[in-house]
């Protein structure tokens, strides 16, 4: 589903060319959901933003169901992210000035629909990510978690193929961490999409089917687990 | 200090270059439009000065009588005053070489046979060898002349032709250049284009009876008090004639100016006043985005002294930059514009020679010192607030809190200065001229400035519902960004206001001057044909005079009813300059009395025509004057005061300090004065004519100079006068527009900065390049609608102020408030589109950059 083959990507920071990734090959197949680890400057967020259609490649080729990432252009890669990759950050990254459920409606509303059609699909996400009783709260008036769950809700209305995680529980506490790894754990038994999750937790990461390690920018190893569907537990109120 | 400015400072400048630029230019535009409106007031000024006293410094005291004459017989008697050193009879007058591309030159007829000779300010000149000889010699043959130095270097020697703006028929004369003057000190006006011919030659070349001259510059002994040499000779004169220092001459001049003068350096100094607002807006973010750097500057242990002084020595660097580049640029923008506000002066007051604009090292010195304290004193509230951080909360980033306690500041500030400047407004009468009208106005729009912020947060709130349930995506988040950073875009948005305020207001009082003025030559003015010779009939004084013969040969043409001879003469009334408008009534009378709207007009002349001494007074000199009928006024004749009653009061708008219409019978007794500056042609047939303007063309065109004008033409005219003069003022507010331009870009260039991560996180989520340009551009676009729409409705209210107190209380006219419906439109058009332009640059750094680097946390 998603695959990169010999992917570099060099970039000047500075004087210096900071080489992030060197010749990784790595495949995701759908419904997988797979965990990258690795140390600070490790490549794992510059492999990520490949993998998302956030960035192009020095080198090497990148594949989204099978479509060169690598040679598509702006516009293209725009539509690719807009209607089949969610993306998850770890601050959230929701407007202040949105209601939850406009927050979430964002992609929606981005590629043309209009508001009411919009709010339609938001306010059901935001009920399965249980928050059905906050819609009109603006971030501001959420949790920490809560803030999360919104953000996952906004990946999960355009109802992607892949969902792509940076860091989710990185500024959470352990209990909204637990809450937030149970819900994107079982992402990939609803549709088939493919979860991609960067983590410095090995505790988080274990939750994926696979965890891949990197390190300077190479893939170092690779660890599999034994499917687990019988762990997951059901999204409240889905 | 300077160390820490050097290591910090020059860096944080190098880094946020955009922004220094957009600053330093927001000053260098306020600076070069305060120079450039200086130095042209100074310039103009010093030109109207100078044509009325060409010999400033020179004596001591002016004998004259308006742009009448008086008797040369008068100079014995004004040498026999004590305390009278020398009294010299003279006329000055503008004049032009037509052979040398109609140059300007200033004659100045003397009594140059006695005056070459003799002591006093001549001691300063220097004749060529062999002048005097020559002069004598030429003087056989034609009309000798000695020139400055400066004209003489530019002519051949030998003879050259002379036009006289305001000469006999013939429009020019051959005189025989007999030498040259060099001068210096007091006399170096001498030295210029200047061309000293002999009294004798007056009554030839001007048409100035030999008994009259225009003025007699006086001298007082060495030692001697010039007021009380003033009084004595006004007593002497008694009425005949007047007697000024050279200040009070100039103050009369002078006060022609001062509207105009005051009304530009008002739009210089709004657009620095602008410009300092965005200057602060951008230095309190500047302060904000570096409050990190202040936390970590505090606890290494900088003090909060150095602090202040660190932010207020970034203002003061800028300043002096802005400075040092809005100099030379005002400077180009005074010279490029010399020219076309002369002709625009010279429509209104009368002839000028402004050659160069005149810039000194004080004015240059003012401009910077300007530029730097507009710049520090935008700065000292962010460099306060920069050096009030917590440390602590700073650099662990902790959000500031928006304070209630600037929110009330602000707000008390913004109430103080609008009640403050009220009541200036209200109390102007016995505050010193124009500080009330003027400095309350500024008071006011100062203090609707520091308002700007929260209206705009208003303005935007008032539009978010309306753009969330029917607007883009783009445009809702645009509105958003508005709403909650009021401080950033509010003072943008106010200065774009006032920029379209400004502009509102000049378009409705060009609209109400030019429409009043248009009823008035509909209702008042009979004339089918307005004929004027020289130039078209303005009221700045530079018509030649008719030949009183023409008058009759005119009435003999077929289709004429009546011709009325107009006499248009300045003469001093309370300190000043006022139209004196000799016509024969019962001519008037019995031409108007059929045509006229208002019959009660027509009966006013029939009532001049029967009482001796008697004047009509215009509505805008009543009220200036606050004359009513039955008054006397006492105007200097030939023979003394001559005191006339007014009759009636009238609507006129001939000149814009005040005009008085006197019977022709009683203007010739009093002033023996028979010229006639315009005809007033009246036909018997009305559509007729055009036709007879031709006719009149055909017959008296080439050798009178003439300039017949119909009434529609004269409409037109006159609304080509007033778009003259409002052009200047336009051209002004184009900078102050510019300078809010610039802050438009300033506030989003910071905008884009600050929304950098969630522009990124729009753009992952699916945003096309093109919607992010798109809500930037929206943002743009916002701001320059709500400036649009507060300027155009302050416009409206600014308008009815300018009308009915600014102008009102210096001329006297009243003019109906008219809105400007159609250029109110156009304005806000135009600031739509340049606020939206001035998005594009922002729109572009906000999709420039990789979007991996844009979400990403330090």
């Amino acid at each position: 589903m998603m695959e990169t083959r010999a992917v570099s990507k060099h970039y000047p920071q500075g004087r210096r060319l900071v080489k992030a990734l060197s010749g990784v090959s790595i495949s995701i197949a759908a419904g997988e959901f797979v965990s990258i680890m690795g140390p600070s400057g490790s490549g794992k967020s510059t492999l990520m933003h490949l993998l998302g259609a956030l960035d192009s490649p020095s080198a090497g080729e990148v594949y989204f169901q099978g479509q060169p990432l690598h040679s598509l252009g702006d516009r293209e890669l725009a539509h690719i992210r807009r209607t089949r990759i969610g993306f998850i950050f770890q601050f959230f990254n929701l407007l202040p000035t949105l209601t939850a459920a406009e927050n979430v409606a964002l992609p929606l509303l981005l590629a043309g629909q209009s508001r009411a059609r919009a709010l339609k699909p938001a306010h059901a996400v935001l009920e399965r990510v249980g928050l059905g009783e906050r819609v009109e709260h603006f971030p501001d008036e959420l949790s920490g978690g809560e803030m999360q769950r919104v953000a996952i809700a906004r990946a999960l209305v355009i109802e992607p193929e892949a969902v792509l995680c940076d860091e989710p529980t990185g500024n959470l506490d352990s209990a909204n961490s637990q809450e937030i790894l149970k819900l994107l754990r079982s992402l990939p038994e609803q549709g088939k999409r493919s979860v991609v999750m960067i983590t410095h937790d090995p505790q988080a990461a274990q939750v994926g089917d696979r965890v891949i390690h990197l390190r300077d920018g190479v893939v170092e190893r690779e660890e599999l687990f034994a499917p687990r569907r019988q762990h997951v537990l059901p999204v409240p109120h889905a | 200090m300077f160390s820490l400015f050097r290591t910090l400072s020059v860096r944080s400048f190098t880094r946020h270059w955009f922004r220094v630029a957009a600053i330093v230019l927001s000053i260098a535009l306020g600076v070069a439009t305060l120079v450039a409106t200086r130095a042209l007031n100074r310039t103009m000024g010093n030109a109207a000065v100078f044509a009325a006293n060409p010999t400033t410094g020179v004596c001591d005291l002016v004998v004259a009588n308006g742009d009448l004459t008086v008797p040369r017989a008068l100079e014995a008697e004004l040498r026999a005053v004590p305390g009278v050193l020398s009294a010299k009879p003279r006329i000055y007058e503008n004049a032009y070489l037509p052979e040398h591309g109609d140059q300007p030159v200033l004659l100045m007829f003397v009594d140059l046979a006695g005056e070459l000779k003799t002591t006093g300010p001549q001691q300063d000149v220097e004749l060529s060898r062999g002048t005097e000889l020559a002069f004598v010699t030429l003087g056989l043959l034609g009309t000798p002349a000695v020139v400055g130095k400066q004209l003489a270097d530019s002519l051949p020697a030998g003879t050259t032709a002379l036009g006289v703006r305001r000469g006999k028929a013939s429009p020019t004369r051959m005189v025989s250049i007999a030498g040259s003057m060099n001068a210096k000190g007091n006399a170096a006006v001498l030295a210029g284009n200047v061309m000293l011919l002999d009294l004798s030659a007056a009554p030839t070349i001007l048409g100035i009876d030999k008994t009259q001259v225009r003025r007699f510059d006086i001298v007082v002994v060495p030692g001697t008090n010039p007021a009380q040499v003033r009084d004595r000779i006004q007593g002497m004169l008694a009425g005949r004639a007047e007697v000024r220092t050279f200040q009070e001459q100039s103050d009369i001049t002078g006060n022609v100016l001062t509207i105009m003068q005051t009304g530009f350096y008002l739009c210089g100094l709004a657009a620095l006043v602008v410009g300092m607002f965005l200057v602060y807006n951008a230095l309190s973010v500047t302060v904000a985005e570096r409050r990190h750097e202040i936390g970590i500057l505090l606890s290494v242990g900088a003090t909060r002294g150095q602090i202040l002084r660190l932010f207020a020595g970034e203002a003061v660097a800028m300043g002096f930059v802005g400075g040092l580049v809005g100099l030379p640029l005002g400077i180009g923008l005074a010279k490029l514009a010399l020219l076309p506000v002369q002709d625009v002066l010279q429509n209104l007051i009368g002839e000028l020679n402004a050659r160069t604009v005149e810039i000194d090292g004080w004015l240059l010195a003012v401009g910077m010192l300007a530029g730097i304290s507009t710049t520090v004193l935008a700065s000292l509230i962010p460099a306060w607030q920069a050096s009030r951080e917590n440390p602590a909360c700073a650099v662990r980033r902790v959000p500031k809190q928006a304070s209630a306690a600037n929110l009330l500041w602000q707000v008390a500030v913004s109430v103080l200065l609008v009640l403050v400047g009220t009541a200036m407004i209200l109390g102007r009468e016995r505050l010193p001229a124009s500080l009330g009208s003027y400095g309350g106005l500024m008071l006011v729009m100062v203090g609707a400035l520091v308002a700007s912020p929260f209206c705009a947060a208003l303005g935007a709130k008032l539009l978010q519902p309306l753009l969330r349930n029917y607007g883009s995506i783009e445009w809702r988040l645009a509105a958003d960004n508005i709403v909650r950073s009021p401080g950033r875009t509010g003072l943008v948005i106010g200065a774009l206001a006032a920029g379209v305020s400004l502009v509102v207001q000049t378009a409705g009082v060009i609209r109400s001057n030019r429409q009043t003025i248009r009823d008035w030559i509909d209702s008042d003015i009979g004339s089918d044909v307005i004929l004027s010779a020289g130039t078209p009939v303005g009221a700045g004084g530079q018509t030649h005079p008719i030949p009183p013969s023409l008058v009759a040969e005119i009435n003999r043409l077929p289709g004429v009813e009546i011709t009325l001879p107009v006499r248009l003469r300045k003469v001093v009334f309370q300190g000043t300059p006022i139209m004196l408008m000799a016509a024969d009534a019962d001519l008037a009378f019995e031409a108007e009395r059929k045509r006229l709207a208002k019959p009660e007009r027509a009966e006013l002349y029939r009532l001049l025509s029967e009482t001796e001494n008697g004047v009509i007074a215009s509505e805008n000199l009543a009220v200036r004057a606050k004359l009513q009928v039955g008054d006397v006024i006492s105007l200097p004749g030939l023979n003394g005061q001559v005191d006339l009653r007014v009759l009636g009061i009238q609507a006129d708008l001939t000149w814009g300090l005040g005009t008085i219409m006197i019977h022709r019978r009683d203007y010739l007794r009093h002033w023996q004065d028979d010229h006639v500056d315009v005809l007033d042609v009246y036909l018997h047939d009305p559509q007729a004519a055009t036709q007879f303007k031709e006719v009149l063309l055909a017959k008296f065109g080439a050798t009178h100079g003439l300039f017949p004008m119909t009434r529609n033409e004269l409409k037109a005219y006159t609304d080509q006068l007033i778009e003259q003069v409002y052009s200047i003022a336009y051209a002004q507010q184009i900078v102050v527009m510019l300078v809010a331009a610039l802050g438009v870009v300033t506030a989003l260039v910071i905008s884009v900065l600050q929304r950098r991560r969630e522009l990124g996180m729009l753009r992952a989520i699916g945003a096309s390049r093109g919607q992010v340009i798109h809500t930037v551009l929206a943002e743009a676009c916002l701001m320059g609608l709500l400036g649009a729409v507060i300027g155009a409705l302050v416009g409206i209210p600014l308008e009815w102020y300018v009308l009915n107190v600014v102008i009102r209380e210096e001329t006297g006219l009243t003019f109906p408030l008219i809105l400007p419906w159609r250029e109110a439109l156009l304005v806000i058009a135009a600031a739509l589109a340049t606020a939206t332009l001035a998005g594009l640059g922002p729109a572009w750094i906000a999709v420039r950059e990789r979007i991996p680097e844009a979400i990403a946390y330090e």
